[in-house]
């Protein structure tokens, strides 16, 4: 345990610098005793407020909140299928909020951000089901339920595509979904979002311990006292939860949900309560250090968040399955 | 241009323009921006002026650290930003050039905010004479032509006449084989067509415009790419395939309108 403390410890810090980073430098260079009084003293309308608590801010906030979601997503599917490959934007979860997102976009769906928030993690949910049930079936082997979920996460993300293509949404701003992007986000982008993180995690912290023992199968899991459909479609709906509220702030970014949990365990070992539990702050991380990357790299234009995420997660990825063999 | 209502209270002394529409409609107008997107490169004056990034990704801190007190953006490419634009607490104003009447509205526009409605009326006038002249030049037996635009993905897209490069052919009194297309895809104002539709519509002539740099291939080689096209394509066999300025035609849209026809009636002219 004393590793998962130092573990958390340093993932901790490593994500407070991101956030300094992405609070302190920008495209715009303020100083720090300009950045402190927009922060802290400056009235609204002023300069330095504006860029770090109307831009800068939302922005962090949007990425802890997208990518802690979607690592403890990654970590529960992961769970709760016993699948390496289980991630929320692979399996459709994402791609059912994003079809909500499409609708949005293109002007079919009109509503407040807390409300398309809502039908999108809906949406991710009804995805998640669709996992669950299938992971549930006797005999579904995990290969099978893979084929399954990537399936539907390409279902579900051609889905979006062509309403975007239908709409004749300008092509940058699709790919802003699809790709997912951290560029633009407000506070009620956040705001929208945040009491379904916190309704998603707590679900995950309370599934979590059962989780241990789904590893060993279902017939075992029954014998050792826990029933693996309720603990796997608890699961699924904290996944589900966790993934549209991503999405729906952030679009599809795609390797965060991969890579956190696999990371987390291998840097607290496999017990299912830990890795859990160490995936949202090391997803958080992840997103976080990648949109800096996107941020910064080209100032004032940026890259695309998700390709940074790409370029750093996959290589990352075959070394972990490199070691894990 | 988006039927929204701005208040500004006086005339405008910091105006950031985030795109190469907006920019030119401004300096038509006689007008000075403190900075641009990257690819506001026209007139000449603006080249010095601090970047705030690219008209799809401008970078909303390097916008309000101009301290702005008006931004200029562009109607149908940028039109998902209005909700956060306008949260930054700076008015906004949008302008289009999707025709030539988009353009002289987007002048009269601009010319009325900062103060020189003469200049945009100037502006208008020459550049309603100047496409007057060029259609004189440009008469007789025209040939049906069509504008064909590749992506990164070798779709082939047509200009339809509600595009801009569409409207320079209206001004010409030129058959747009894909004027009424009015199909779906990602880009208002261009249909998706597939090597069928471009077979079937057979035009005398096609302008292509390749919006990749090189290396990449131009599109006027690219579509000889394309077996079928090659061996069946009337203008690809007479060598009547002409490649045009995508600054011109289709990034840089604004009141540079008459210089496009100029110089399409230029191409006109060298085919007859």
């Amino acid at each position: 345990m004393a590793r998962f403390w130092a573990v958390l410890a340093g993932v901790l810090v490593a994500t407070g610098g991101a956030c300094v980073v992405g609070i302190t430098l920008g495209a715009a260079e303020l100083s720090a005793a300009e950045l402190l009084r927009g922060l802290f003293v400056a009235g609204d309308g002023d300069v330095a407020s504006v860029i770090a608590r109307q831009i800068r801010l939302p922005r962090v906030a949007v990425a802890l909140l997208a990518g802690g979601a979607l690592g403890t997503a990654g970590a529960l599917i992961q769970s709760a299928t016993r699948n390496p490959i289980g991630d929320p934007q692979l399996f459709g979860l994402g791609g059912g909020a994003a079809i909500v997102q499409s609708t949005v976009i293109a002007g079919w769906l009109v509503a407040s951000a807390a409300v398309t928030a809502a039908v999108s993690v809906a949406a991710s949910v009804a995805g998640a089901g669709i996992i669950a049930a299938f992971a549930s079936r006797d005999g579904v082997s995990h290969w099978r339920l893979a084929i399954i979920g990537v399936s539907l996460g390409a279902l579900t993300l051609a889905v979006a595509i062509g309403i975007l293509t239908y709409a004749q949404v300008f092509s940058q701003h699709s790919l802003a979904l699809v790709s997912g992007s951290l560029a633009y986000p407000r506070w009620a982008d956040a705001q929208a979002i945040i009491l379904w993180c916190v309704a998603g995690m707590v679900l995950a912290l309370f599934v979590a311990p059962r989780l241990q023992v789904m590893v060993l199968g279902d017939r075992l899991a029954t014998h050792l006292g826990t029933r693996p459909n309720a603990t796997r479609w608890t699961a699924m709906l904290a996944a589900g939860l966790l993934a549209g509220a991503s999405v729906s702030a952030a679009g599809v970014l795609g390797f965060a949900g991969l890579l956190a949990p696999h990371l987390g365990r291998l840097l607290v070992g496999s017990d299912a309560r830990r890795v859990v539990w160490i995936s949202f702050p090391l997803g958080a991380c992840i997103v976080l250090w990648a949109d800096q990357l996107a941020r910064l790299a080209f100032a004032p234009s940026e890259i695309p968040v998700g390709m940074v995420l790409t370029l750093v997660g996959a290589p990352f990825l075959i070394a972990i399955a490199r070691r894990l063999s | 241009m988006l039927g929204r209502e701005v208040v500004i209270s006086s005339k405008p002394e910091r105006i950031v323009s985030i795109s190469p529409t907006a920019t030119e409609t401004l300096y038509a107008v006689g007008g000075v921006a403190v900075a641009r997107d990257r690819s506001s490169i026209y007139p000449d004056a603006v080249n010095s002026l601090p970047q705030i990034g690219g008209a799809y990704n401008p970078s909303f801190e390097a916008i309000v650290a101009q301290q702005p007190d008006l931004i200029l953006f562009e109607a149908l490419s940028q039109a998902q930003w209005v909700e956060a634009l306008e949260e930054l607490g700076v008015p906004i104003v949008a302008v289009r050039a999707a025709s030539l009447s988009d353009v002289t509205t987007s002048l009269e526009l601009v010319g009325s905010i900062i103060g020189n409605v003469d200049a945009a009326a100037e502006a208008s006038e020459r550049i309603s004479a100047d496409i007057e002249g060029a259609s004189k030049d440009v008469s007789g037996d025209l040939p049906s032509v069509l504008i064909v635009i590749g992506d990164e993905q070798r779709n082939l897209y047509v200009a339809e006449a509600t595009s801009y490069p569409g409207a320079v052919l209206s001004e010409l009194g030129l058959e747009n084989l894909g004027g009424e297309l009015n199909r779906r895809g990602p880009f208002p104002g261009f249909s998706l067509v597939t090597q069928e539709q471009l077979l079937e519509m057979d035009p005398d002539v096609i302008f292509t415009i390749s919006p990749a740099p090189p290396p990449a291939p131009k599109m006027s080689i690219a579509l000889g790419w394309f077996p079928a096209l090659r061996t069946s394509l009337r203008a690809l066999q007479d060598g009547h395939v002409y490649e045009i300025d995508p600054i011109l035609f289709l990034r840089n849209q604004g009141p540079r309108i008459s210089d496009a026809v100029l110089e399409m009636a230029e191409l006109l002219k060298g085919i007859e």
